[in-house]
């Protein structure tokens, strides 16, 4: 399933932000966004990915939220992006 | 399902990053999650950390090593039990037979589907005795020619590519064996029960992957195996419905090792090309 990972950690805690997003890489995590992620995982994994994300946010403080939208949600996100060319 | 990563390189080296693998080819770099995968097949030559088979012992991956002459392989420990190699055993005199008549039925189907005759396969396949020896080098010398003959590829090009396919389709049956708890060092037919269980997708994946080929014909080891991993990661037809090859050739293996346990339970032989 299709998950979107979306983090929102004070500055202060910039080291814990970077551990976040290496251990979303861990797990096969994809940039999307400053912050913003997303993964291909099953429940099992993403059970493992919450409490990992908890381990590391205790350690100072922050939130995490977690999007598991259906397939069919997920092909009507519209992106708007002056990036690409 | 866990997926799997497939390296061909002259020249690699595998190291750990946290709980990732990162794989270094001529100074590209590419990270790849050890809990999203369950297979690494590298085929080279290169270097791997010590590290490296930590991670894939931690989080159940298996490495198989591909080169000129060997096949070798990093194996998680088994969470299966033992009973299941015990059972394997047991059924050695008993399940070979349904990989012949797959690979018999496959092959002689797999050449009148390219307007060939595919009785003188199915002959071979009857008169078999030392299936190694006396049949699988009769049939895939016969599909090899037919192939060439229909397709007008250059023969090296054909045979190198069926060797190269050949190695990671082994190497995809060896870990549906493995992940099965079955032993891929006790056989059915004389050789290895990973080669034997591939010898059902030979037709299917391997040969109908190569007749797929057209000029102009592609040069890097790379381009050559990217259609047949989609052809193994994509779907196929089989008894009339489709299913992902990858996850037919774990069913496969998995129907091994309940046949093992049950000698009540028959395997029946796959269908390909209906």
């Amino acid at each position: 399933m299709k998950v979107i990972v979306v983090f929102d950690i004070p500055v202060e805690y910039d080291k814990l932000r970077r551990e976040v997003r290496e251990y979303l890489k861990d797990f096969g995590g994809s940039f999307l966004q400053y912050s913003v992620y997303t993964l291909d995982c099953d429940e099992k994994v993403l059970e493992r990915i919450v409490s990992g994300i908890n381990r590391i946010l205790t350690k100072g403080g922050g939130r995490v939220d977690i999007f598991i939208p259906c397939k069919k949600c997920f092909d009507k996100v519209r992106v708007v992006d002056t990036y690409e060319v | 399902m866990r997926g799997g990563r497939w390296l061909v390189a002259e020249n690699y080296s595998v190291r750990r990053r946290g709980r990732r693998f990162l794989v270094e080819v001529g100074g590209r770099r590419s990270e790849v999650a050890a809990p999203t995968i369950d297979l690494l097949v590298l085929r080279g030559v290169g270097e791997v950390s010590s590290d490296v088979l930590e991670l894939a012992s931690e989080e159940d991956v298996l490495i198989v090593f591909i080169g000129d002459g060997f096949f070798s392989w990093f194996a998680p420990p088994s969470k299966k039990d033992i009973g299941y190699v015990i059972g394997q055993w047991g059924a050695r005199n008993i399940l070979g037979d349904v990989f012949v008549d797959t690979y018999i039925d496959s092959s002689a189907r797999f050449l009148e589907s390219m307007g060939f005759d595919g009785n003188y396969v199915r002959i071979i396949g009857e008169t078999y005795s030392d299936f190694w020896r006396s049949v699988e080098p009769r049939v895939e010398t016969q599909l090899l020619v037919n192939v060439v003959e229909k397709t007008g590829l250059p023969l090296s090009f054909v045979e190198e590519t069926y060797r190269l396919y050949l190695e990671f389709l082994e190497a995809e049956a060896l870990n549906a064996v493995i992940r099965a708890g079955l032993s891929p060092h006790i056989d059915f037919l004389g050789k290895t029960l990973y080669s034997e269980l591939a010898l059902e997708f030979r037709a299917p994946l391997v040969w109908d992957t190569i007749r797929g080929f057209r000029e102009p014909l592609p040069s890097r080891a790379e381009s050559i195996l990217k259609p047949f991993k989609s052809r193994v990661y994509g779907y196929v037809r089989v008894y009339g419905k489709n299913i992902y090859a990858r996850k037919l050739i774990h069913s496969r293996a998995k129907g091994v090792a309940r046949c093992s346990m049950n000698p009540g339970l028959r395997l029946r032989p796959l269908r390909w090309f209906r």
